[in-house]
């Protein structure tokens, strides 16, 4: 049954997006216009959790759009969808801006420790559904929503993370998996319910 | 392969968080797409990061957005190089950007390297074909060319020998069978002018291999040589002998050993022709 509305919930986004990504590719700019609109709390929500800086993450996440914008022909829809494309050049950019504020000394990333709370309060913008949604994660085990997101959010390898919180590899990856599994059955309850 | 044991071994995950090398993210992507199984868990993992990070949105100020519409004005989009190109490189490409113009490059690289290599092969292969094939057609050329040459000595000396034979001061003497050959004859044309000497066999005996004609003419009593000849290609054609003689009274014609006797074999006479 969850994986019935799971799939419904899918496939017209996905024809959507095919159609959308031949518009940019295309050149649209408003295709491009409706893209921002639809994904750039969610990028923008990424990017604060890596940079940490509203000033940063703004200057971010103009990179990562114009670098959409700029390589959409790039994007190979058989890979995964556009929208984790999307996230991925988020996630590396950002990820390249806080490595090259690192080199600058002016953050130490070594140092930070990370704070699950931030990029979740609650902004203007924020769908009801969605903050459902951030309830179930705040429902990690606190060790799995750390492991997930010094991985997603920091960019560091499971060994680096294995090595830095002195954990054994296989214990970081099954953590991880565990994280992502935990996560997956809870947007797919909670996908059944709304 | 253990489909199970590789979903379970955590490098899906790492993919998906994009935490693989570029070499385990190709292998991930070979590996999605041989196996369903995996390219489905991989979707779903996808699909859960995206919904993390849906509950993770904060939106933007307003005035961002106005500032990547501006921006985006400015910015070209970067087209595929080449029909033909694109579809590998969109194939490499997923999430990776920095490294696009390396890969059309070497990419660009490897095809010119397969192209001027194969144009050079082709060029070698060629030249060394149209090598032989010259040579080849130079032999011919040259055999031709002898035969041509050979051909037109023939001709002009056909001519000469027409000419002569219907020459006013050609004289045509019959020589006869001796007693030793009655049946023997073979006709001598003189041309008192030229002094050129034709012979023309109707029927002499057959040679032993040793053995040679020989042509003589007498003059003023005494036999002089007129050269040598074999009887199979003279006898049906008119041949030219190689010496010029004046005055001569007769001709005579004796069988001699190969390269011919300084004098007659008198008893060897075959046939004889008063002028």
């Amino acid at each position: 049954m969850n994986k019935v509305i799971f799939g419904e919930m899918k496939n017209p986004s996905s024809q959507l997006n095919a159609a959308l990504t031949q518009r940019l590719q295309n050149g649209d700019k408003e295709a491009f216009e409706e893209l921002y609109d639809q994904y750039n709390a969610a990028l923008y929500g990424i990017i604060c959790k890596i940079v940490r800086s509203e000033e940063v993450s703004q200057d971010v996440l103009q990179d990562a759009f114009v670098k959409i914008w700029k390589h959409i022909h790039t994007y190979n829809p058989t890979k995964g969808s556009l929208f984790t494309w999307m996230l991925n050049i988020a996630r590396n950019t950002a990820i390249d801006q806080l490595r090259k504020l690192k080199k600058e000394n002016k953050v130490d990333i070594q140092t930070l420790d990370f704070n699950v709370d931030m990029g979740n309060t609650t902004a203007p913008g924020k769908n009801e559904n969605t903050i459902g949604v951030t309830a179930l994660v705040q429902k990690l085990p606190e060790e799995q929503k750390r492991l997930l997101e010094y991985i997603y959010f920091s960019g560091y390898t499971q060994k680096e993370v294995s090595e830095k919180l002195d954990i054994p590899l296989g214990t970081v990856k099954s953590r991880v998996r565990s994280a992502i599994k935990t996560l997956r059955k809870a947007f797919n309850t909670f996908l059944f319910w709304i | 392969m253990d489909i199970n044991a590789y979903i379970s071994s955590g490098i899906l995950e790492s993919y998906v968080l994009g935490n693989v090398s570029a070499q385990e993210q190709q292998e991930v992507e070979c590996m999605a797409k041989i196996y369903p199984e995996i390219k489905n868990e991989l979707l779903q993992l996808q699909d859960t990061m995206e919904q993390y990070a849906m509950a993770n949105a904060v939106a933007p100020p307003a005035s961002v957005k106005k500032k990547i519409m501006a921006a985006i004005d400015q910015v070209e989009q970067e087209k595929p190089v080449s029909d033909k190109v694109l579809p590998m490189e969109k194939n490499e490409q997923q999430g990776k950007l920095i490294p696009m113009g390396w890969k059309i490059a070497v990419a660009a690289t490897v095809l010119l390297t397969i192209g001027f290599a194969t144009l050079w092969f082709n060029a070698k292969n060629s030249s060394e074909r149209y090598k032989s094939q010259m040579a080849e057609m130079k032999n011919k050329q040259d055999t031709m060319l002898q035969e041509r040459s050979s051909i037109a000595q023939q001709i002009q000396q056909e001519e000469k020998i027409n000419f002569l034979l219907v020459h006013s001061a050609t004289r045509e003497i019959n020589l006869q069978g001796t007693k030793k050959s009655p049946a023997a004859a073979v006709r001598v044309y003189w041309n008192t002018t030229t002094e050129d000497v034709l012979l023309k066999v109707d029927d002499l005996p057959a040679l032993p291999d040793n053995k040679q004609y020989q042509l003589w003419a007498i003059v003023s009593g005494q036999p002089v040589d007129m050269g040598v000849f074999n009887l199979a290609p003279a006898q049906a054609a008119v041949v030219q002998m190689p010496v010029k003689v004046k005055d001569a009274n007769a001709f005579a014609i004796t069988m001699e050993q190969k390269g011919g006797s300084p004098s007659p074999t008198m008893s060897a006479m075959y046939v004889m022709g008063k002028i």
